[in-house]
């Protein structure tokens, strides 16, 4: 079997880290955590299945992570999704700016219950099933 | 005598060139006297010189080209007379008014009474003739001239010092118009010039014709810069298009004579301002734009208070949710090992869920009221089953309708029911609705069912979503504030379920923006319904059709 996929979650609230590492461990895949936009952008690269990215992040926003990973050839085709308390998933300036610049989807970590994004991750990372 | 009879029935505002017409056929007057004359008549005409200047004149003139010796004209008041202007010493003059003939004979003139012609006198023996002219009034009193002659008076004299005071009286005439006229533009200017708020008039072209002294003030715009130009140049507006919108369509729009609106104004020195600009169109008879009028309320601290405000939100919003996710997440992950937990343990956890999943609602429709107020709410509208929304609401919400044991039931309609509006606002529009009426009903039932209607004269369809409960009721006076911001009408001792009393205010926010009513009937112990209307706009007709073809 081939090595185990790697998800990126970059999110500076230890709380919020804390709960998903409980959660996410009993899964299959490697959880690499960046607590800082200058982090997430150090620890990212092509080996990395998912992002799950913060907006609010201590050193540079999300959306300018957003806007570096995309830029650079080795990380521009990982998969980013917004994971942040700000705005709605409905209909938002910030979802729509997210979106424009890359991100697949945009969620509001308050919404959904850590079973839920471990469904969100699985179907990104195991499209097949 | 035949020739005074034979003028008194002049027109009574006698153009230039009749009076010179006239003047040359009754004339016997030499060339040479003709130039003396025409050049008075010329100067009395001319507009250069104030009315008493011409009077200065007139007495002046007048003796040098008529047999008049004495010239004077004199402004009547009750008891005396006051002399404007004579051709001899004001002493000398006063001297001969004083004599009883002229004021027995100046007290029966009167502004429409012409006394001419040759008047016996006594008194200083060489000025036995007389001719009086009433020439308007000034001031509100009238005015006389007054000519006195040592010989007869020729007719062809007599004639033209009628006609040069009919001159004078035109003048006269204008000057009252220009000082009444003078007087209702001061006081407009007064009026416009010292109110409190903002006030552009736009003429028929919409540019900009008067911009008062507070517009200045509020913009930075001198009245030099902006005079003249086309309404959009002359206010630097950031959204200019919703208010050019705004005014094309209140002009468009037949019998609009109103528009308010309010926009975002770059002012002095690059400062940027909220106006509230109230305007009314005024219309010729055709319906033609003949001017507009607009005031302008500066709002600024009204809308940085509320921006402050929705900040404020957004930023709680956001600190709320980070614990809020912490709280659920692990409520939800000891959920998951409930076996594991006692009866007293599982009835806790279920208790600090319902709690939290308030907390998380009541922060949900925060959010949402500071983006109505934003005016940031989005609709993306497409065509789906509005039956098949409310069968999933209603499915969604059996088990707690089930647990209240009222009954909650969906009437299939026979109609289409395929609109075009926005779904997830649409769902969120019933759950509310829904979860309301189930909150409020004790016992009996919640039913949804729909009616079509159809508007005879306009060929519309609307299709009307009712949820008719039988619970508490409002009570009537309460009717009208329920979809007020944190009104709410149940007593608390009726009820024990709360909320933050925002649903029904989200709720008709986002059914007016969809383009839709929302009403309420309701009786106090009774039972409540609340009936939503869409219009045709949004009723696609395609999905009609594609609603057949299933």
């Amino acid at each position: 079997m081939s090595k185990n996929k790697s998800v990126l979650l970059v999110e500076d609230e230890s709380l919020i880290v804390e709960l998903y590492k409980e959660r996410f461990s009993e899964e299959k895949f490697d959880l690499i955590v960046a607590k800082s936009g200058p982090e997430a952008l150090k620890k990212a690269n092509g080996e990395i299945d998912l992002i799950l990215l913060d907006v609010l992040l201590p050193g540079l926003n999300g959306f300018d992570v957003l806007r570096k990973l995309k830029k650079d050839p080795d990380t521009r085709d990982v998969p980013v999704i917004i994971l942040t308390n700000l705005g709605s998933e409905h209909s938002d300036n910030d979802k729509r700016l997210a979106l424009s610049l890359g991100a697949i989807d945009y969620l509001v970590k308050s919404y959904h219950t850590p079973d839920e994004m471990v469904e969100v991750i699985k179907q990104r990372l195991y499209p097949e099933g | 005598m035949s020739k005074t009879t034979r003028f008194s029935r002049l027109p009574v505002i006698p153009s230039w060139e009749r009076l010179l017409t006239r003047f040359y056929t009754i004339s016997e007057a030499t060339p040479a006297n003709l130039a003396t004359y025409f050049g008075l008549l010329g100067a009395l005409s001319s507009n250069r010189y104030s009315i008493l200047q011409q009077i200065g004149r007139l007495a002046t003139t007048l003796p040098k080209i008529t047999g008049l010796e004495v010239v004077g004209i004199f402004q009547l008041c009750l008891e005396n007379t006051n002399c404007l202007a004579a051709n001899i010493s004001p002493n000398r003059i006063e001297m001969l008014m004083s004599q009883a003939v002229f004021k027995r004979e100046l007290k029966e003139v009167t502004i429409r009474k012409r006394l001419s012609g040759l008047v016996g006198t006594r008194g200083k023996k060489s000025l036995r003739h007389i001719v009086i002219e009433p020439l308007g009034r000034y001031l509100d009193l009238p005015v006389v001239l007054v000519g006195l002659s040592s010989r007869a008076i020729p007719q062809e004299e007599a004639k033209f010092t009628e006609l040069v005071a009919q001159i004078i009286r035109l003048r006269f005439g204008h000057q009252h118009l220009d000082q009444k006229l003078t007087e209702h533009k001061n006081q407009f200017q007064t009026l416009v010039q010292h109110l409190s708020e903002g006030m552009i008039i736009l003429n028929n072209d919409l540019r900009v014709s008067l911009w008062n002294r507070p517009m200045e003030k509020i913009t930075g715009c001198g009245v030099k810069d902006v005079v003249g130009k086309p309404f959009e140049e002359a206010i630097l507006c950031l959204n200019k298009n919703a208010l050019l919108e705004s005014l094309n369509q209140a002009i468009a729009t037949k019998g609009a004579d109103q528009f308010g609106i309010i926009v975002e104004v770059v002012a002095r020195k690059d400062t940027k301002l909220w106006l509230r600009l109230t305007g009314s169109i005024l219309r010729q008879r055709d319906g033609k734009v003949e001017r507009v009028i607009i005031i302008a309320h500066d709002v600024s601290k009204e809308k940085l208070l509320e921006q402050k405000k929705n900040e404020f939100i957004s930023i709680a919003t956001h600190e709320f949710r980070t614990p809020l996710t912490v709280i659920r997440g692990y409520l939800s992950l000891l959920d998951r090992g409930e076996k594991k937990l006692d009866e007293r343990q599982r009835r806790y956890l279920r208790r600090v869920t319902e709690a939290s999943d308030r907390l998380v609602n009541l922060t949900e429709d925060l959010l949402q009221v500071a983006q109505i107020d934003q005016d940031r709410l989005e609709i993306k509208n497409q065509t789906f089953d509005l039956f098949r929304v409310l069968k999933k609401i209603c499915h969604d919400f059996k088990a707690k309708a089930n647990q209240k044991g009222v009954s909650l039931t969906i009437a299939r309609p026979t109609f289409s029911t395929f609109v075009s509006l926005d779904p997830v606002r649409c769902e969120q529009i019933f759950s509310n609705l829904v979860d309301n009426a189930l909150k409020y009903t004790l016992r009996g039932s919640v039913k949804i069912f729909f009616e079509e209607v159809t508007h005879p004269n306009q060929r519309q369809t609307s299709l009307i979503v009712h949820i008719k409960d039988t619970g508490i009721g409002i009570a009537k006076e309460s009717l009208e504030e329920i979809f007020e911001k944190f009104r709410r009408t149940h007593k608390i001792e009726e009820i024990r379920e709360q909320g933050a009393g925002l649903g029904l205010f989200i709720v008709k926010s986002f059914v007016e923006r969809q383009q839709g009513t929302i009403d309420v009937r309701s009786r106090h112990g009774q039972g409540t319904t609340f009936s939503i209307t869409f219009p045709l706009a949004n009723l696609g007709a395609r999905a009609r059709t594609r609603n057949s073809d299933v």
